[in-house]
């Protein structure tokens, strides 16, 4: 036995034990907040609270999403006009971005997102002048900040944008992925607009237009940006006589760039948000008052379940065993991913209601 | 007409108006903005098969979800520009809705 093959056996060893306790301290958090103005880090093993934020004045509407290290939190506030970055372990407020001034109200409808690189951030505004005597509806833009520029940032760039944008991702390409009456693949360096994915103009000819409700920014787990649609499928191109309605799903890879359309289920139930886990791909849980598990690969429904009471926003644990339902009203409800069973609940201490603010769920080390 | 009674005073203008030949006079929210218009789904009225099974359960827990994006056009206060205030006595709407309030429009809106 030469020494370097003992030094490579310990570099080996070194690098398993790192792994290894890389994962074993690694635990899975979950990020929301409720009324008043509560942001919540919480311990999504031992479902303890880990850090509440009373932030005053921050919360409506509170859809949120994280910076790439999951120690900022991006929030939607101010009545749809500001975002404020909160660290999540601290409270502090490190970043903001008043959207509103000189005359003109800028509402953003869900439309944030930050760069993979985490130094970017990116809303689309919808502006209206507001003249002495009237309200004159200007041009929607996409709005890039810089999220290194601290309180009050101002644009590092504004590009014209369509209307009727809601969510956002980001993907590793640098592109942001945008949801509205398209899927659009945005360049962020040059606010051009593509479309990534037709929705109004697909080319389905016995099928209606889709209808995305697409308003919770999740899908980290699985990193991609998936949304859920309906539409009705006709007996021929007449389009006359209905021939069923159908849920489908859409998705862009965030680390490819590949995108995926399907229907999967007929439209029995509604659901409001839907997720995958990497682990199970083919497995779409989607939620509403009814948790239901669907097989993508042969389009059955695997299992649904009643839940308490009605769910806006899903998520998955990291390693896919459990499935997290908040939103809406004051509790977050843990289920088995392979039973649907209730396994678990976390009540929010403020008692206020989360209504469309996010359940992001991430794995960091503890 | 003759089989329904009006329940509230809209509904007793309009028939009042009917019977004039007026009802063009009767607009919905012509006093002021009330309530949001950022779409005319009618919210708890009907779900999207025409019943009322799958509408949020309960009702309640489903209010801020649709009123915080103006999701209603005129059942709720508009909280995304004029009444932000509306909900803040009631962080928990299926526990505090009775402390609801209701908006009427000022006099200088009139």
């Amino acid at each position: 036995m030469s020494i370097n093959y003992w030094m490579s056996r310990l570099g080996l060893g070194l690098l398993l034990l790192l792994g290894v306790q890389q994962s074993v301290l690694a635990k899975d958090f979950i990020v929301t907040m409720s009324k008043p103005n509560n942001l919540y880090l919480i311990d999504a093993d031992t479902k303890a609270i880990v850090k509440e934020c009373k932030l005053e004045g921050i919360m409506n509407p509170g859809i949120l999403v994280m910076s790439p290290d999951n120690k900022i939190v991006y929030i939607l506030s101010g009545y749809w006009e500001n975002v404020y970055g909160v660290e999540v372990d601290t409270c502090n407020i490190v970043f903001s971005a008043i959207q509103s001034g000189d005359g003109v109200r800028a509402k953003t409808i869900g439309s944030l997102a930050v760069s993979k690189d985490g130094k970017e951030l990116y809303t689309i505004q919808n502006r209206t002048k507001l003249h002495r005597d009237h309200f004159e509806v200007l041009e929607p833009q996409l709005t890039v900040y810089d999220t290194a520029a601290g309180l009050k940032a101002k644009p590092l760039r504004t590009f014209p944008a369509p209307r009727r944008i809601t969510v956002m991702a980001t993907g590793e390409n640098g592109k942001v992925y945008a949801s509205g009456h398209e899927l659009f693949e945005v360049d962020p360096q040059t606010g051009k607009f593509s479309v990534k994915i037709a929705n109004a103009s697909w080319d389905r000819p016995t099928y209606s237009r889709p209808d995305v409700l697409a308003f919770w920014p999740i899908g980290s787990q699985n990193n991609e940006f998936m949304l859920l649609y309906t539409a009705m499928e006709f007996k021929d191109t007449s389009k006359k006589e209905v021939s069923k309605a159908v849920w489908g799903y859409e998705t862009v890879n965030l680390k490819t760039g590949e995108t995926a359309i399907d229907d999967f289920a007929p439209l029995e139930v509604i659901m409001f948000s839907g997720v995958r886990s990497p682990q199970h791909p083919d497995k779409l849980f989607g939620v509403y008052t009814q948790l239901s598990k669907h097989d993508l690969a042969t389009d059955k429904l695997i299992k649904r379940v009643e839940l308490p009471h009605t769910y806006y926003c899903i998520n998955v644990s990291t390693d896919g065993k459990f499935i997290y339902v908040g939103g809406t009203a004051d509790d977050i409800g843990i289920y088995d991913a392979e039973s649907l069973e209730r396994v678990g609940e976390i009540r929010l201490p403020s008692g206020g209601d989360m209504g469309v603010s996010t359940l992001h769920v991430f794995s960091r080390p503890s | 007409m003759k089989h329904m009674k009006p329940l509230n005073q809209k509904a007793d203008l309009l028939l009042k108006a009917q019977e004039a030949g007026q009802v063009d006079d009767v607009v919905a929210m012509q006093a002021g903005v009330a309530g949001c218009t950022a779409t005319f789904d009618p919210g708890w009225e009907v779900d999207p098969f025409g019943g009322v099974a799958a509408l949020c359960q309960p009702m309640e827990a489903d209010l801020y979800g649709c009123s915080d994006p103006c999701w209603w056009p005129a059942q709720v206060p508009d909280t995304m520009t004029s009444h932000n205030q509306w909900g803040d006595k009631a962080p928990n709407a299926t526990k505090d809705w009775r402390s609801l309030g209701t908006i009427f429009p000022d006099n200088e809106d009139l």
